[in-house]
């Protein structure tokens, strides 16, 4: 053996985590084995015979440690790593090692941290293109030492191409391939339902990302000549398939050009997956939950649950899952909350792009006296989903409750400007005036929306009249609510305490907000979506006080949160607002050329340019390349700041994905408000990457 | 006359006397190279403050400078490996080589099967079938590796290719143990197999890299440190080979009797191909260690360069 790897060994048993840094990085002469690339070098050195004993467990250790540590410390030049394309490169390697050589503390590791401690996001960091690509070859490697299905809906996610990177899809399809089936450890090796069902939604994301159908003929082709069937076995597979996907008219169209079109007309009992409750069932099992008690409807309920759980694990399409769990967990909420709990957590899990079962997590999580993983759920929500109004109008409420009224009171002021045709954030906002004693204001904010015929509006307007002492017009307002809902439980009340205010008895705000508590976020929250959220208050509150031009809050706030790419982008953010423009440019191209994967730095050092008038060029057709994601800012700033006419569909649809939910409220806000283009690209930006 | 940065020249004046081949033959070959422009030796260390001290700190920097120079990543189009740049016109082939003419390279199996995620002994069976099987496995198999090769045509970057032409190797390829015997001819660096690895034999004509693919011939700059390369002199006034440049010239590691009998092949470099099942043309295994030690090989093939170059002074 060579002296040089001689050497390497040595090392390798003193400080094994660094030995393998230095493998990896291609930091050491290897003599006559230094023309292979490390997961190579690694595997010649693994077929020696003492290899299994000694070599293998000393390369698992380092490595996972390594991986770990360097996850820890967000930023790899803390750990001497300051090329970020070789860092890139390095974790690539590693992973691809983890891929072919049995690691399993490595291997076990990479699964948990992509499914909760913010892996995924942390490599997109260092996305140097496809040939140097951190997050797929961890993929890859989790792909092919699969012992369950925990990883499925992340697959799923993944095949349907929310970021604009196809070969994300392709490698979740070849990962969906190798799933063992339910109850079974070993690779499948057949073709599944959740496959297929991931091919649709591919065949979805290279619709909605115009990358041509290329890709999926050639994926489709290979499955037929790798699992040879009948084309009647094939049609009855895809059959039983797209009865759980909705598909856009292009991606039928796409099916029936390669079976023929009776694949859907598919017939009662040919879903293998167990058969789902019907949709009268369902009604009438919602209808009973608000009208019975609960205790009555236990036994009833948890075979109920089951069988859409049965369904969503067995098929991997968790639609009827979400749509069924968040409408029960509606109904309980008050009679039990941590029933709520788990089934708004399971919607979440299987869905993570659905603003309703965020909301409903957050209200049962609140209910259950959990402030503080509610809290930290009403902030992400707001950060994943600016384009729902009611995220933004929920979080100010719950902050309002809890006597939180500067930040109530900044989210609110920008949900009415980005949201001005809704009145609930109007409502809140005039409730967390009237609460603290300020009529005058409260009613004021309320006149846009005077003219409403929104009861609870209406009930609004009337206590504040109430409350000013403006008893008449109080009447008048509590008359229109009568007109519109005689019934209405609230309008009764106003009634009465108009007659009380009549007698000369005062009104009596609220009580004292809700207690906060203490408790902390459980352990399952950072798993939702993959990444540890719990800096989503102090990142909101960074935001908000930023662009209420409260300064020292903002950077107060940002000191709370964790080191790393959030917290660094946020920080030129309130560099640009506190100072200018070209302060930012200069703060963003010092982080663009130490991550210069982080689409995020790169896109606001772009706009930046722009907005300081800057000489530099930025290379946008590179970055439209790069951050696919990232399109409609990008395209946006090329047009100098004119948001570009998407194509989108209907918005309402079950097909509509996020990015289309994003391109359609960037264009319809800055639209009608141009003076916000602004925030509103901030907060899309800040969605892609939450 | 030496060109690398002055920051290697202590390192590269204690490898010299190096007693281990593999230290030596690396600081040689610098010490040797003389095809490297000025603009890109310019390049090279450019950060470098102090002189660097060892072996490992010089393939940090050198790993350096070939991620950001030759490493680039096949959606970059704005940027192309320097070895296929203008500045290193010097070293294209002259004159230019027909586009009908066949190139062979070899691949490793198991880098193949790794970088796409499927298990080597899968891809074995796959290449037999396509290779070897009857009708109906080789149509199921081209399918199935198309798909793999598309692939890996996506994950690879850049970085220049090493070739040869198959008209110069085709005795070779008529031998049994055709792999490592090729794997000799070409001096391909590696170390004694602890067991069998299967290697694919690459055949596809100069136009199917592209219609007018640049070919150079290659330099200490254009791949990792290895003590396996040798540099190629720029030939002299009476040089065997005239103004024709061919290629570079590969230190071949086939046994010979003597000096005389040594032979070594043509090394050319070209941009990346994209693989197809047809560019395919063998599968075979490599056994054994190579017959002829590095140093007798490096010594065998610097008088057969001087020679053939009309370079007494290389």
């Amino acid at each position: 053996m060579e002296a040089e790897l001689s050497a390497w060994y040595r090392h390798l048993q003193q400080e094994p985590e660094r030995a393998v840094a230095d493998l990896l990085a291609e930091r050491r002469y290897f003599a006559a084995w230094n023309q292979l690339q490390p997961p190579e070098l690694l595997q010649m050195l693994a077929a020696e015979e003492t290899a299994q004993n000694f070599f293998l467990p000393l390369v698992d250790q380092g490595l996972q440690s390594l991986l770990h540590r360097l996850l820890q410390e967000q930023d790899p030049t803390a750990s001497g790593f300051n090329h970020p394309k070789r860092f890139a490169r390095l974790l690539t390697y590693g992973f691809h090692s983890s891929a072919i050589l049995p690691l399993p503390q490595t291997v076990s590791w990479s699964k948990q941290a992509i499914l909760g401690q913010g892996l995924r996001r942390w490599l997109d960091l260092y996305y140097f293109g496809r040939s140097c690509d951190p997050l797929n070859a961890c993929c890859v490697a989790l792909g092919r030492h699969q012992s369950d299905r925990q990883l499925m809906s992340f697959w799923l996610e993944l095949a349907s191409i929310q970021d604009g990177h196809a070969h994300y899809g392709q490698t979740a399809l070849n990962n969906l391939l190798q799933m063992p089936d339910p109850g079974k450890s070993g690779p499948a090796g057949r073709i599944s339902e959740a496959l297929l069902i991931g091919i649709l939604r591919f065949a979805e994301g290279l619709q909605r990302w115009q990358l041509g159908s290329e890709a999926l003929d050639h994926y489709l082709e290979y499955l037929q000549a790798a699992y040879p069937m009948s084309q009647q076995a094939w049609q009855r597979k895809w059959r039983a398939a797209v009865q759980h996907v909705n598909m856009s008219d292009s991606t039928h169209q796409w099916v029936a050009r390669h079976f023929p079109p009776d694949i859907f007309n598919a017939s009662a009992g040919e879903d293998g997956a167990g058969s789902l409750p019907s949709r009268a069932e369902r009604e009438r099992m919602e209808k009973r939950l608000q009208q019975e008690p609960l205790a009555d409807l236990r036994e009833e309920l948890q075979p109920f649950f089951a069988r859409y759980r049965q369904h969503a694990r067995t098929t991997g399409d968790g639609y009827h899952l979400v749509r069924t769990f968040n409408s029960c967990g509606k109904h309980i909420l008050h009679s039990d909350p941590l029933l709520a709990v788990d089934l708004a957590q399971e919607a979440v899990t299987w869905d993570s792009h659905n603003p309703h079962s965020w909301s409903l997590l957050g209200r049962a999580l609140d209910q259950a006296g959990n402030w503080q993983s509610a809290e930290v759920v009403f902030w992400q929500a707001r950060r994943r989903f600016p384009y729902n109004a009611h995220s933004h109008s929920q979080l100010g409420s719950a902050l309002a409750e809890r006597g939180e009224r500067e930040a109530a009171l900044a989210v609110l002021d920008e949900s009415i400007r980005f949201f001005p045709h809704d009145e609930a954030g109007y409502t809140t906002k005039a409730t967390v005036l009237l609460q603290s004693g300020e009529g005058d204001a409260a009613w004021q904010v309320l006149q846009p929306i005077a003219a409403t015929d929104n009861v609870k509006t209406l009930n609004l307007l009337a206590t504040i009249q109430i409350q000013r002492g403006n008893l008449d017009e109080a009447e008048q307002v509590i008359g229109r609510a009568e007109q519109i809902a005689p019934q209405d439980e609230y309008v009764r009340k106003n009634q009465a305490t108009l007659r009380h205010a009549r007698q000369g008895k005062k009104y009596t705000p609220n009580p004292d907000p809700r207690p906060t508590g203490r408790d902390s976020a459980p352990a399952w929250l950072s798993s939702l979506t993959g990444q540890n959220f719990s800096d989503a208050p102090a990142l909101g509150r960074v935001t908000a006080f930023r662009r209420a031009a409260r300064f020292g809050a903002a950077r107060h706030h940002l000191e709370r949160v964790r080191p790393g790419a959030e917290r660094e982008n946020e920080q030129g953010l309130l560099l640009w607002n506190e100072r200018n423009a070209t302060e930012a440019k200069a703060y963003f191209a010092a982080r663009c050329e130490h991550f210069p994967g982080d689409g995020t730095a790169q896109v606001h050092y772009g706009r930046a340019c722009r907005r300081s008038d800057s000489a530099e060029e930025v290379n946008w057709a590179q970055l439209q390349r790069l951050f696919p994601a990232l399109e409609s800012i990008i395209l946006t700033e090329k047009g100098g700041g004119k948001v570009p006419r998407f194509q989108l569909p209907d918005l309402a649809s079950r097909l509509a994905s996020p990015e289309d939910h994003r391109r359609g409220w960037l264009r319809s806000t800055c639209e009608q408000h141009a003076d916000l283009l602004d925030q509103v690209q901030e907060d899309v930006i800040a969605a892609v990457r939450a | 006359m030496t060109q690398y940065p002055p920051f290697l020249t202590p390192l590269i004046t204690q490898l010299l006397t190096a007693t281990e081949i593999e230290q030596r033959a690396v600081a040689e070959n610098f010490n040797r190279e003389e095809r490297v422009p000025g603009t890109l030796w310019s390049r090279y260390l450019r950060k470098q403050t102090q002189p660097v001290r060892s072996l490992d700190e010089w393939q940090d920097k050198h790993e350096q400078f070939l991620e950001d120079a030759l490493y680039i990543d096949a959606d970059d189009q704005d940027n192309t490996p320097w070895t296929f740049r203008d500045d290193n016109g010097g070293n294209a082939l002259h004159p230019q080589v027909s586009p009908d003419r066949y190139l062979v390279r070899l691949e490793y199996v198991d880098f193949f099967a790794n970088r796409i995620g499927v298990a080597q002994e899968q891809l074995l069976e796959l290449l037999q079938h396509f290779l070897g099987g009857d009708a109906q496995q080789k149509n199921t198999a081209r399918i199935k590796l198309g798909q793999y090769l598309r692939t890996w045509n996506e994950l690879r970057d850049q970085r220049p290719a090493f070739a040869t032409y198959l008209d110069e190797v085709e005795h070779i390829l008529r031998e049994d143990d055709w792999a490592d015997g090729l794997r000799e001819h070409l001096g391909i660096a590696g170390p004694p197999p602890l067991r069998p690895i299967p290697v694919l034999l690459m055949s596809y004509r100069v136009k199917e890299i592209a219609e007018r693919p640049p070919l150079r011939v290659p330099t200490v700059l254009d791949n990792k440190l290895t003590p396996y390369f040798f540099p190629t002199p720029k030939p002299g006034s009476r040089a065997v080979c005239g103004e024709t440049i061919t290629g570079g010239h590969t230190v071949s590691l086939r046994a010979v009797p003597s000096e005389e009998e040594y032979l070594y092949g043509s090394e050319l470099l070209h941009p990346k191909i994209s693989y197809l099942p047809e560019h395919v043309a063998r599968l075979g295994w490599i056994r054994r260690t190579p017959a002829l030690p590095l140093a007798q090989a490096r010594q065998y093939h610097l008088q057969h360069v001087q020679v053939l170059m009309d370079r007494s002074d290389f």
